[in-house]
């Protein structure tokens, strides 16, 4: 039998502001969007307890990192970035968000009510360009996570397919909800880099993004497109 | 047409010191048995890391022992992975024909590259080069076992000049086969004269345009080896019951467990941005639940009579010998699965040896290929 996720919902629960902070009805379209995407492999126990019964683990244990430039969208400019565990949903390829930050609170009061993201406010740097990339992720406390991209190989966008991510909504009422956010990027430009590398430039023990540190980078990609920031729902 | 089984050596958790011993020793067992029935062929896998799934990375090891307790029965590799920095291309050559000695001359020789990051990423093997390296070391290995002095400049290993020992026994050498999951391998198989070695747990409908392919290609091949093998083989389950519930609670339910398991394996396409691995593809196809209920068209699981009804559509498809799967992590009882194969080679097996029968179990043609799972 795979190995099943030992998280509680409750432990993803949010406490929701009284007043509902205001933003654009989603979804947005975000133009010129870039998106730096890591795959890497994690040790199995510290996935296992930051995922949800719900889902298994896959072999090997591997997380998603996702980070977002979105230049242009209804709720302004923003960026925004996952930590995504690699599992398996009712058999079939899925990413569990574990963790999220963005830098715009707009962005942030739309994915805790209607993504289901634990997210939180932070400091994203993000550079991209045709040969290189780079991001830094950091929240109130200071730096977490940076990525670098050395080189970059463009490839035909046909060769990319990312899973829907999965989070636990905190509802009105204080209740949990598994949701799902379908892909959201449809891509124009693609590039990989065969070299990429996560480092941990403070640290951070209690953090998930450190809790969950990188072992060995699988694969790393930087997208162009066109993104959907959209509501999640509840799994069909 | 004939019937071979093969094996994975799953091990379901909970895990006990025990466990693999039991995987082990009860599939030497089974194989004692299988050679005794007149099932043809053996054929184990090499596999690396992959928890449950599969524990058999020394498939050598293994196929020395079934070699040494058999006598008719064709011992496979299935297969040998043809990465040089997983297994050096001599080294392959060399435990091959020593398997070859061992077994008398039995040795079907298996190649093909892996497909999931567990494997390939742990031994730094970059996903891009895999199909390009299989290609190289197929062509070098059959030189290693037939030339006294084998030396190889290539793009992916070189060798001084050398004499690899020993020879196999076989004269030239083994047959040679590749796994076969997708339509672009059946034609690379074809095109380098080795044999088909099916190892999609599909329909006689998936394999049928496969086939097709690969019997017309093959005919104007520039074999790799010193000889063509156009044989096929498609791989699938195997539980001849005592009767049609028993057949599909106990047949059924392991191999519902088997792609339980598959499920969880990641595949090289998923993580892995290739041209060499389909993006998504997974160890094992993740099969929709339409898919896996058409599986039921020659799925040999159930009563003799159904067996031998389903079996015939492989026939028509042009498949020579179907290699199954009989105790996927090891559900099936020990004794269930003795007594599966003692009713196969008893009620089922004389059906085939008989020639081709009288055609689809319904008159109805074998379905269409759908897309092919890889």
């Amino acid at each position: 039998m795979p190995d099943e996720g030992l998280a509680r919902h409750e432990e993803y629960r949010i406490e929701l502001p009284k007043e509902r902070p205001q933003y654009p009805a989603l979804p947005w379209k975000c133009a010129n969007a870039t998106m730096i995407n890591v795959y890497f492999e994690v040790r199995k126990r510290p996935l296992l307890e930051r995922l949800p019964p719900e889902f298994c683990r896959s072999s090997p244990a591997y997380c998603r990192l996702t980070i977002i430039e979105n230049p242009d969208s209804p709720g302004g400019a923003f960026r925004d970035a996952i930590l995504g565990l690699g599992s398996r949903l009712n058999m079939m390829p899925a990413v569990f968000v574990a963790a999220s930050i963005t830098d715009n609170p707009k962005a942030l009061a739309a994915g805790i009510a209607e993504r289901s993201f634990p997210s939180t406010l932070g400091k994203i740097e993000f550079e991209a360009g045709v040969s290189s990339a780079r991001a830094l992720i950091s929240d109130s406390r200071g730096p977490l996570l940076e990525v670098t991209l050395p080189q970059l190989q463009t490839i035909e966008p046909s060769r990319l397919a990312y899973d829907h991510a999965d989070g636990i909504l905190t509802t009105p009422d204080g209740g949990t909800q598994l949701m799902v956010v379908g892909p959201d990027i449809e891509i124009t430009r693609a590039a990989i880099c065969k070299n990429g590398r996560i480092d941990y430039p403070a640290e951070r023990a209690d953090s998930p993004w450190q809790i969950l540190d990188c072992r060995n980078v699988v694969s790393a990609q930087v997208v162009q497109g066109t993104r959907e920031f959209k509501a999640g729902h509840q799994p069909r | 047409m004939k019937f071979g089984i093969f094996y994975e050596h799953s091990v379901q958790k909970p895990w006990t010191r025990e466990s693999e011993l039991r995987a082990y020793h009860q599939a030497l067992e089974q194989i004692e048995l299988a050679d005794e029935l007149g099932f043809d062929q053996v054929w184990e896998v090499e596999h690396h890391f992959l928890e449950e799934y599969s524990h058999s990375s020394a498939p050598e090891v293994f196929l020395a022992a079934a070699a040494a307790r058999t006598k008719r029965i064709h011992i496979g590799q299935g297969i040998a992975v043809c990465l040089p920095q997983m297994n050096h291309p001599a080294r392959i050559a060399e435990r091959a024909a020593a398997l070859d000695l061992i077994s008398n001359g039995r040795l079907e020789f298996g190649t093909g590259r892996s497909a999931t990051w567990t494997e390939v990423g742990a031994f730094g093997i970059d996903p891009d080069n895999t199909k390009e390296m299989w290609d190289e070391v197929i062509r070098a290995i059959p030189k290693m076992w037939t030339e006294d002095e084998f030396e190889w400049k290539g793009k992916y290993f070189t060798m001084p000049p050398r004499n690899v020992l020993p020879k196999p026994i076989q004269d030239p050498h083994p047959p040679m086969w590749v796994a076969v999951s997708s339509p672009e391998t059946a034609v690379q198989a074809a095109e380098r004269g080795i044999g088909m070695l099916g190892v999609t747990l599909g329909t006689p409908a998936d394999y049928k345009r496969l086939v097709a392919d690969y019997r017309r290609i093959i005919k104007n091949c520039d074999p790799v080896g010193k000889f063509v093998n156009n044989q096929v083989n498609a791989a699938s389950w195997l539980y001849c019951g005592e009767d049609e519930n028993e057949a599909r609670a106990v047949g059924g339910g392991a191999a519902f467990n088997f792609f339980r398991t598959a499920a969880h394996l990641v595949g090289l396409g998923g993580i892995y941005p290739s041209h060499a691995y389909t993006a998504h593809a997974n160890a094992t196809a993740l099969l929709s639940q339409a898919e896996i209920q058409s599986l039921r068209e020659g799925f040999p699981v159930g009563t003799p009579e159904q067996i031998v009804e389903n079996l015939r559509y492989w026939e028509e498809v042009g498949i020579e010998r179907v290699v199954c799967m009989i105790n996927f992590d090891q559900q099936i009882p020990h004794k269930k699965v003795l007594a599966s194969l003692e009713r196969f080679a008893k009620y089922v097996m004389p059906e085939f040896a008989k020639g081709k029968g009288p055609g689809k179990r319904s008159g109805q043609p074998a379905p269409e290929a759908p897309p092919m799972a890889t």
